[in-house]
């Protein structure tokens, strides 16, 4: 179930309006901490946040908060009187003035809710498998701004995830505990023929690519991680 | 005037003169009246009225000359009454026909002839005359000639008979055989003369003439006719050996002239004429010992010398009719009618001689060697002027050659240059990814282009003997970058692991033509990856120790698991343009030439290609190198030092000059467009001239910072502008640096260039980087400023001085890598925090290994992964132990893990204290680092089902976000454990070990 944030400083009306939405979504509550606000939309990946009287904020940043989560739908609710307009400042935006129609925002928070959270998104989606956490974050750090990237740190993993979404290619590391790279690959070669997929490898693994080298010609790349290296061979890959 | 023209002119001349001689002396002697002299010249046969006298006394009348009665005993006498009046001073000569003689006048033995006591060898005398003087007293004796032979053919034979006075016989004699005579005399000069000749020849030119056989041919004839003819007692004192000497050269004869018209003939029919020399050598021999036994004499065995003479003839003969028909004669028209004419004249001469019993007479086939010796003479001679012809067009060819390839160089590599120029112009420019796309294959086309054009260049300097090696000193480090450069991708592209070996002991830096041995290896790995489906290809260099005079010996050798060379295929190799199986291999690009290029390379560097391989398993080429030492340290481990290079030359370029100013020299308007466009980025004042009469005007005018002057211009060129201006003394532009642009790709014009005073040379195409190289070098630093673009590198290098220096970490080498001074912090950070626990674990599943059936691979696995995180950081020391041990435990190597541990163990740690003392990098938290309030317990099972989530799902951003939460919470003592633990294994991602221990931290909250 997606968690709402509800932003604001204790209240009536606060305590209030987090009953109400509480029989019908899961309501994080926070107080006017930024820090505090922004980790906690990034740990859940909020998709609605409530912020009550934003008179009391620094508008600065709502903004922020506003721009640095492009896909979560803000709802700003403002005293009777003010121009909830004026706290505008993006697409995903929603000014309401007191008194508030629950029905209606529930309704709308629901449609909201409903609609398909991804973004068309044209990047290729990379699959990266590796048993060491310094290995993988190298790769996140060298190929997500070109890149979707998703990972997995065994290849029985990897094959879950293969199930159940699309890659574009494959990096895989060769020695892994219990199942190496090797078995992997030719696991992934039998259920997906046309994935490309590339090792990751050592100087002294090379003799035991070779065996596979056969079958696929995507290729290697040594380790440790060089940045333009694997991007040439994606990009050749995916060619 | 040549050597030709002269010797003919002498020719001329003395054939003339010879001829007048001769002239001369025939008409004297036949037309001119002879001086009178008061003896009266008496000869006259005197074979009328002769009887033999037999054994038992009787006489019979014979008729002479012929033969007597053969009784038997060797001997026959005859007699003769001598006339009623004899003058003074007459003779009786006879002719002994290899018979002793003795004559008595009356019961007076006058004359006696023999060479029993004489003579060496033979068992009879030579044919001699033998002068019986005459009294007057004697006459109406009876005189009696008794003749004796051994040899049965001349028993009885009697064939003159002379009554005659001294003058009146050598009257005769001249009459009879003088011509021949004063021919043979004639031939014996002139033979001498041109053998003389063709010796010289020979040792001048070093070639054989045709001109010493005949010479050979005609002196033997010559001395032949002399030694057997009638002046030979009066001019011999031993008449034996003349007459054996006859023999010999008649047995001799067909050697020389067979030698002579086997040349003339070109040795169609060498065979032939070899054998008939072999029988007549044989024939010779075997005479001779025939004769010095005393078995046969050799008057005895003449008629084989006569049939192998024959033989030899009719070889001539038939050869010279084949030739006609094959069409060859034309080649030696003249000589073969000579030859034609005197070879009939011999053959009648020959059947002359067996039908009658006269001696063997050669005289008019002499004349015909004459004139064949003086058409030997005439060919030699053309010959001569032939081959300084030859010599001379040899070298204009080779300079037309030279020119040619100068030309051709320049020819075809300006174009390119054009393009290539323009090319990266528009990859520079041009954000369209299609036209980005086109323009990429118009690159990789025209470089291969490039490589076959400098190929081809390449073989016809080698093959024209121009390509000359350039010594210059080099690292060996960065030579192999390149070649590793250049083939890496190469092999990645076909799948293929490349492997680098070098020996660490060998010197680091050399004195020698490190191009031409970048391009012989690059060369080699290229084929060996073109000729590898699958598998590895190895490049391992190995010290074979110093030479005597210090130079070390370097052992190359190139192996791949390719599909091999079939053994007689070898050989082919270095054929040029041959591609072994062409109808395998047809897929496979390449012009042929590389292999012999590479050859012909070694070959000057005084070193062989060699080659080895097993049809279908693969092939190793290999060769060693003597190159002079430079600086002798070890070069140690070579991936390092390359990883140094990289890292140094990537600072040199991008910088900009906006105060600088350039001089760009050159003919061509593409060529000056492209050097302009290259440099765009470089915001300086470039001016530009296309030819040296304007430079020499613009030096005076601007004082610039370099000139660039192109070689090959038309009018004044390059290297004559840059003359000129020094010339110019102190002007303007005195210290200014200039650089030399040229597409003369002769190796040595380095040299040469530098030599003149040029500061540095580019080649073209011009390469962008080379040339932003160049300038960087020879640009005042203070003009040299930090480009718009190149921020993040002048950023980052201060940057990395934050980093530590930390032996054994190379900061460098990981940042090129990462290519983020960022991230190479964080993961350092990453690296500090997993370390202790890593290491930890290490040590847990070493101290598991002493026990029976021990896991190796898990120890493996571990060790791997954290060679890997050190490597990332760039700790290569420390990821060179765990290289170590990793290798150890796949072979479960236990003693080599117990000797590596303790000391990996001691550096690792060291190393993560290191980093983190280095970075700032907070190695264990204590309480002091929370700040916030104690979180809820609803709060905290919140977080970690969050947490848990997040590393489900792998989610790399999530797990983080809650953990810097969590940190900032403080916790009672077995939580703060807990979240210790956990920091690691979200660290590394690991699911299962985090999860573990937030279901551990979920229990103990309740």
């Amino acid at each position: 179930m997606d968690k709402i944030l509800l932003i604001g400083e204790e209240s009536g009306f606060f305590k209030n309006l987090k009953d109400a939405l509480s029989d019908d979504f899961r309501v994080v509550t926070c107080g006017i901490n930024y820090t505090l606000i922004r980790r906690v939309i990034q740990m859940n990946q909020t998709r609605i946040a409530i912020c009550i009287k934003p008179e009391n904020m620094n508008a600065t940043a709502v903004k922020e908060i506003n721009d640095a989560f492009p896909k979560m739908t803000l709802i700003v609710i403002c005293e009777e009187k003010d121009d909830s307009m004026k706290w505008f400042s993006g697409e995903k935006q929603i000014c309401l003035n007191k008194p508030l129609k629950i029905k209606a925002l529930k309704e709308d928070m629901a449609v909201i809710l409903s609609e398909p959270e991804e973004v068309e998104d044209n990047r290729k989606r990379v699959l990266a498998v590796d048993d060491n956490g310094l290995v993988l974050r190298t790769i996140k750090q060298v190929l997500e701004d070109e890149f979707v990237v998703e990972f997995a740190n065994s290849g029985i993993k990897a094959l879950d995830m293969l199930k159940k979404n699309p890659y574009d290619v494959c990096l895989l590391d060769y020695e892994m505990p219990i199942v190496n790279g090797l078995e992997v690959f030719k696991a992934i070669q039998n259920r997906y023929p046309t994935l490309p997929v590339i090792f990751l490898t050592g100087v002294s693994d090379r003799k035991r690519i070779e065996e596979v080298a056969i079958h696929h010609p995507a290729g290697y790349v040594l380790k440790p991680i060089e940045a333009e290296r694997i991007k040439e061979k994606i990009h050749k890959a995916l060619a | 005037m040549t050597i030709g023209k002269w010797s003919r002119i002498i020719s001329t001349v003395f054939t003339g003169i010879v001829l007048i001689i001769v002239f001369y002396a025939l008409l004297g002697e036949l037309y001119l009246p002879g001086e009178k002299t008061d003896v009266r010249n008496i000869c006259e046969t005197y074979t009328e009225g002769w009887v033999q006298v037999l054994q038992d006394g009787t006489t019979q009348a014979v008729d002479l000359p012929g033969n007597l009665v053969n009784e038997g005993t060797f001997g026959a006498k005859i007699s003769h009454v001598l006339p009623d009046v004899i003058g003074d001073d007459m003779y009786l000569i006879f002719r002994a026909s290899k018979q002793d003689m003795e004559i008595y006048v009356g019961d007076e033995l006058r004359t006696a002839y023999s060479t029993e006591f004489s003579r060496i060898f033979g068992k009879v005398s030579p044919t001699f005359y033998v002068f019986v003087k005459l009294h007057p007293e004697d006459a109406g004796k009876m005189i009696t000639a008794d003749y004796y032979t051994e040899i049965d053919k001349y028993v009885g034979l009697v064939s003159e008979i002379f009554y005659a006075n001294y003058n009146g016989f050598l009257k005769y004699m001249i009459a009879e055989q003088g011509t021949i005579f004063l021919i043979a005399i004639i031939m014996i000069v002139i033979g001498i003369l041109a053998l003389v000749i063709s010796v010289a020849l020979l040792i001048i030119y070093r070639r054989r003439q045709k001109l010493t056989s005949v010479s050979m041919g005609v002196l033997v004839v010559s001395v032949w006719i002399i030694c057997n003819s009638i002046f030979r007692q009066f001019l011999f004192p031993n008449v034996a050996v003349v007459g054996e000497l006859a023999f010999l050269m008649v047995a001799l004869l067909p050697c020389p002239f067979a030698v002579y018209i086997n040349q003339i003939q070109k040795n169609r029919y060498e065979k032939v004429y070899y054998s008939i020399e072999a029988i007549a050598l044989l024939d010779t021999i075997l005479s001779t010992i025939a004769y010095l036994t005393g078995h046969k004499d050799f008057s005895e065995t003449f008629y084989c010398m006569a049939a192998v003479i024959l033989i030899f003839l009719v070889t001539v003969f038939v050869t010279m009719v084949l030739d006609a028909k094959r069409g060859y004669i034309k080649n030696y028209l003249v000589t073969a009618i000579a030859l034609g004419v005197d070879g009939i004249v011999m053959l009648a001469q020959v059947a002359i001689y067996l039908q009658t019993d006269k001696t063997f007479d050669i005289s008019l086939a002499a004349i015909g060697l004459m004139i064949l010796l003086a058409i030997a003479l005439f060919d030699t001679f053309k010959d001569i002027d032939m081959i300084k012809k030859e010599k001379e067009s040899a070298v204009l060819e080779n300079t037309a050659k030279s020119q040619f390839l100068a030309n051709m160089s320049h020819e075809i590599r300006t174009p390119i240059n054009a393009v290539l120029g323009m090319n990266t112009m528009i990859l520079r420019e041009s954000k369209d990814e299609n036209i980005r796309k086109y323009a990429n294959d118009i690159q990789s086309a025209g470089k291969s282009l490039l490589s076959v054009i400098n190929d081809i260049l390449d073989f016809s300097k080698i093959e024209s003997g121009k390509m000359t090696l350039t010594y210059a000193d080099y690292e060996f480090a960065a030579m192999m970058n390149d070649v590793v450069n250049m083939i890496k991708p190469k092999a990645e592209d076909r799948s293929l692991a490349f492997e680098l070996l070098v020996d660490e002991t060998i010197p680091s830096v050399y004195i020698g033509d490190d191009v031409r041995i970048k391009q012989i290896l690059i060369n080699l790995l290229t084929n060996a990856v073109k000729y590898t489906p699958e598998g590895t290809v190895t490049l391992t260099v190995t010290g074979k120790g110093r030479d005597e005079d210090g130079s070390a010996l370097l052992h190359f050798s190139v192996k791949d698991t390719g599909i091999g060379i079939k053994p007689e295929d070898i050989s082919k190799l270095t054929e040029e343009f041959v591609r072994i199986e062409e109808s395998r291999n047809r897929k496979i690009e390449g012009t042929g030439l590389g292999i012999n290029i590479s050859g012909s390379l070694l070959h000057l560097m005084g070193s062989k290609l060699e080659v080895q391989s097993v049809y279908g398993e693969g092939s190793d080429f290999s060769f060693t190198l003597k190159q002079m030492v430079l600086n002798a340290n070890p070069i140690g481990n070579i991936w390092e030092k390359m990883q140094q290079e990289v890292v140094e030359e990537e600072y040199v370029v991008d910088f900009c000059i906006p105060d600088g100013k350039l001089l760009v020299v050159d003919d061509n308007d593409m060529n000056r467009s492209v050097f302009k466009n290259l440099l765009k980025e470089m915001n300086c004042q470039i001016d530009d001239v296309d030819c040296g009469e304007k430079c020499l005007e613009m030096v005076q005018k601007t004082k610039y910072d370099i000139i660039f002057m192109d070689h090959m211009m038309p009018g004044m060129d390059g290297i004559e502008t840059f003359r000129q201006m020094k010339e110019m003394g102190d002007y303007l532009n005195a210290d200014t640096p200039v650089v030399i642009l040229t597409a003369n790709a002769i190796s040595g014009a380095r040299g040469g260039y530098m030599a003149e005073g040029f500061r540095e040379y580019l080649t073209k195409p011009i390469d962008g980087k080379q040339l932003e190289k160049t300038i960087g070098k020879l640009m005042p630093k203070k003009k040299k400023k930090p480009s718009v673009k190149s921020e993040p590198l002048t950023v980052e290098k201060p940057a990395l001085e934050e980093f530590p220096v930390i032996d054994g970490v190379d900061w460098q080498s990981a940042y090129a890598k990462l290519e983020d001074v960022g991230y190479l912090k964080q993961a350092s950070e990453i690296f500090v925090a997993m370390a202790e626990n890593d290491l930890e674990t290490l040590l847990e599943m070493y101290g598991k290994l002493s026990e029976e059936g021990a896991d190796f691979s898990e120890l493996r696995i571990k060790v791997h992964s954290m060679k890997s995180n050190a490597a990332t950081i760039g700790a290569n020391h420390v990821a060179g132990l765990a290289k170590y041990i990793e290798y150890a435990a796949k072979e479960n190597d236990l003693n080599t893990i117990q000797a590596l541990m303790p000391v990996f163990s001691r550096e690792w740690t060291k190393l993560r204290e290191a980093v983190a003392q280095g970075l700032g990098i907070p190695i264990s938290t204590g309480e002091n680092q929370t700040l916030g309030e104690t979180l809820s317990k609803e709060e905290l099972l919140e977080y970690l089902d969050m947490l848990a989530e997040a590393m489900e799902t792998m989610d790399i951003d999530r797990a983080d976000a809650v953990m810097e939460e969590l940190a900032e919470h403080p916790y009672e003592s077995t939580q703060r454990e807990l979240l210790e633990q956990l920091k690691p294994q979200v660290m590394n991602m690991d699911p299962e070990a985090s999860g573990a221990i937030i279901d551990e931290w979920k229990k103990q909250l309740g």
